[in-house]
């Protein structure tokens, strides 16, 4: 009677029903999400909405926009530049492929906008440890300095197993093609003027030392120097709208997409890199739709070495927000 | 002229050639390669390897999934459903095959527990019982509470009679049956405060006559309330055959076997505590790590207190660092959720 009763009053048929627990997860991560795919794509780049669809692993933005300020840039082995400010977009080599920092090759960089100052120990790192570094080599051991609007060079010039020390001096000119060309209109063997004994007997410094480097030809009395192909990889692009020699160096500035505007993000502080839009593969890690600003640990300049960043960002602090904004803080 | 055609003739001879290799780049590029071999190792874990099932890419590894391994450290799933890891290895599957595995979407992944013991305490069974399993409208109880002893799970609580709710309690033992399925078989009951084991064995009235206890995961037949203990629980779907299953002090212990299982890895960081990913591919918030090696351990140097639906403020409130190899060490803040497990 009472097992009976019990019977009748305890019978219950469950409802499987998604729990709420899982239905509140869902619901926030689907608002996360409209965030973490917002394509948020710097005003004035045009064509890179014009790429693929969004997926688990692809952000549809096939190039990363970077803005650089006050930051010391090197490709490697002090190679590079000093950044007062630069809009820049790293632009996949194959479609297919993805801005890896670990690959320089897979990318260019092409300036859109800013200031670029190549000191003269970034001169003589590019000539020492770059465009000169093939053997036999004419010539060695370029020591630059700057002035306003000149520039000077010592060099070594290796003539059959001699060392002539060498010196060169000269303005430099934008071409019509986007060139640099520095103009060599003195030019010391020894300590003697001899640019004039060459001019005479209708020689040129290319008869005495051949230089055809990528990016770089030693012309008559002139060094023909191409910025996109100069420097170590990633290639550059992006045209020169003017070059200035002063003291400090030889600054650069480009101009080509002066209305190219990043949303900065706060606590940036004076030197920073940020990213803003596209894919970017960095310790094996893909960011996507990447929002990651680098930035230094204490107010002083940040230094980027591009084919070393493993080395300096591993000593570094990450922090990722709940909108995927990725800070990265350096520690030296 | 004859004198500047000689001269020309020397200057030639002595001018030298300015072919050269780029020998950085060819460095940088087989740096890049040893990096990514290495990175792919990851996927071999003794004599077990996350099996290859697409083509590798720049964003894809191919692998099937990774793999997980927790040692003691609290793994929720929301609030207080969770369980206490003791080194479990655990693989983490998409469920399309295609995806990365994503932490923020317990609904897109399968974890498969191919060794070790969880631990789920008295109070995560409780919550897991009330806010998860019998969470549903309808349910014919509730309020539960479980107790465990040595040998003996104690499920108190109340059930539904025609609208008025009254309190019960059941006492007994839990064993394994096939697969991940459970059993518990309780001998002693009571209604209303009062012992209803005699007057039911007198009745010749089995327990499914009396109620009828079903929900996802459970099912009372006969005296027997049958649990399969992997569907127990909140996505994300699990599944893991069991080698034992015991209650004690400390709670329910499920201890899982599978014919083959991956070597332990040495974790970066030294800990008792954590959670180490290897190999495959994991996404959280807009970072996909390719080939992944991943430690996360909680920030304070305690022990990790991961909780699945909600580790987004954990993270955003704890930091990372990357190792040279592209390890990526995660140090998950303490959760603000007082109901963490005890």
């Amino acid at each position: 009677m009472r097992a009976a009763a019990l019977i009748a009053l305890l019978a219950a048929a469950p409802a499987l029903a998604e729990t709420p627990e899982i239905a509140r997860q869902q619901r926030e991560l689907d608002a996360r999400r409209e965030v973490w795919e917002a394509r948020d794509i710097p005003g004035g780049l045009v064509g890179a909405e014009a790429a693929g669809t969004v997926t688990s692993r692809s952000s549809g933005v096939n190039r990363v926009a970077l803005y650089l300020q006050n930051v010391n840039f090197t490709f490697t082995s002090g190679i590079g530049f000093y950044v007062r400010n630069l809009a820049v977009t790293l632009e996949l080599k194959t479609p297919d492929g993805i801005v890896d920092f670990d690959r320089p090759g897979s990318f260019a960089i092409r300036i859109h906008r800013g200031e670029a100052l190549l000191r003269p120990h970034h001169l003589n790192a590019l000539f020492n440890r770059h465009v000169l570094v093939y053997r036999p080599r004419a010539l060695s051991n370029m020591r630059i300095r700057t002035a306003p609007g000149r520039m000077y060079a010592e060099a070594d010039l290796h003539l059959r197993g001699f060392d002539i020390p060498t010196s060169l001096g000269g303005r430099l000119a934008l071409t019509r093609d986007n060139r640099l060309l520095y103009q060599i209109d003195e030019v010391e063997a020894f300590g003697i003027p001899v640019e004039w004994l060459l001019k005479r007997l209708g020689l040129g410094l290319t008869d005495l030392a051949s230089l055809e480097r990528p990016g770089v030809s030693l012309q008559s009395f002139a060094l023909r120097i191409d910025h996109r192909r100069a420097f170590p990889m990633p290639e550059l692009r992006g045209d020169i709208a003017r070059a200035r020699l002063g003291p400090d160096g030889l600054r650069l500035t480009f101009a080509d997409s002066a209305g190219v505007t990043f949303d900065l993000p706060e606590g940036r502080g004076e030197s920073f890199i940020w990213a803003q839009s596209g894919d970017l593969k960095f310790f094996g890690v893909v960011a996507l739709n990447a929002r990651i600003l680098v930035k230094p640990g204490a107010p002083r300049r940040l230094n980027f070495n591009l084919y070393d960043y493993r080395r300096q960002l591993s000593a570094a602090t990450g922090r990722l927000d709940e909108n995927g904004v990725m800070t990265i803080t350096t520690a030296d | 002229m004859l004198w500047r055609a000689a001269l020309m003739a020397v200057l030639a001879a002595l001018a030298f050639p300015a072919e050269g290799r780029d020998a950085r780049a060819a460095a940088k590029n087989r740096q890049a390669a040893a990096l990514e071999r290495e990175a792919e190792a990851r996927n071999m874990l003794g004599a077990y390897t996350i099996p290859q099932i697409r083509p590798k890419t720049t964003r894809d590894s191919g692998r099937e999934g990774m793999m997980l391994f927790i040692r003691n450290a609290n793994f929720r799933f929301v609030r207080g459903v969770g369980f206490f890891g003791e080194d479990l290895i655990v693989a983490v599957n998409a469920n399309d095959g295609l995806s990365p595995v994503i932490f923020d979407d317990p609904q897109a992944v399968t974890l498969r527990v191919l060794s070790g013991s969880l631990v789920v305490s008295p109070q995560a069974l409780t919550d897991l019982l009330n806010s998860h399993v019998f969470n549903f409208a309808g349910a014919p109880v509730r309020n539960l509470r479980a107790a465990t002893a040595v040998n003996a799970l104690t499920l108190s609580g109340e059930m539904n009679r025609r609208g008025k709710w009254a309190p019960f309690s059941m006492t007994g033992l839990v064993t394994m049956e096939g697969g991940s399925r459970i059993a518990f078989a309780p001998a002693e009951i009571a209604i209303d405060g009062r012992s209803a084991t005699e007057l039911l064995k007198a009745a010749n009235v089995a327990l499914d006559e009396l109620i009828r206890l079903e929900a996802p995961g459970v099912k009372l037949e006969g005296d027997v309330i049958r649990m399969d203990a992997a569907a127990l629980f909140p996505p994300p779907k699990m599944a893991f055959d069991l080698a034992a299953a015991s209650v004690d002090a400390r709670g329910l212990r499920l201890t899982m076997t599978a014919p083959l299982a991956p070597a332990w890895p040495k974790p970066p960081l030294a800990r008792d505590s954590y959670a180490l990913i290897k190999g495959g591919d994991v996404k959280f918030l807009t970072v996909m790590t390719v080939n992944t090696l991943m430690q996360i351990v909680a920030a304070d140097g305690g022990a990790l207190d991961f909780s699945l639906y909600d580790y987004r403020p954990q993270l955003a409130a704890g930091t990372f660092q990357f190792r040279m190899d592209g390890g990526l060490i995660v140090s998950l803040a303490r959760s603000g959720d007082p109901e963490a497990l005890k």
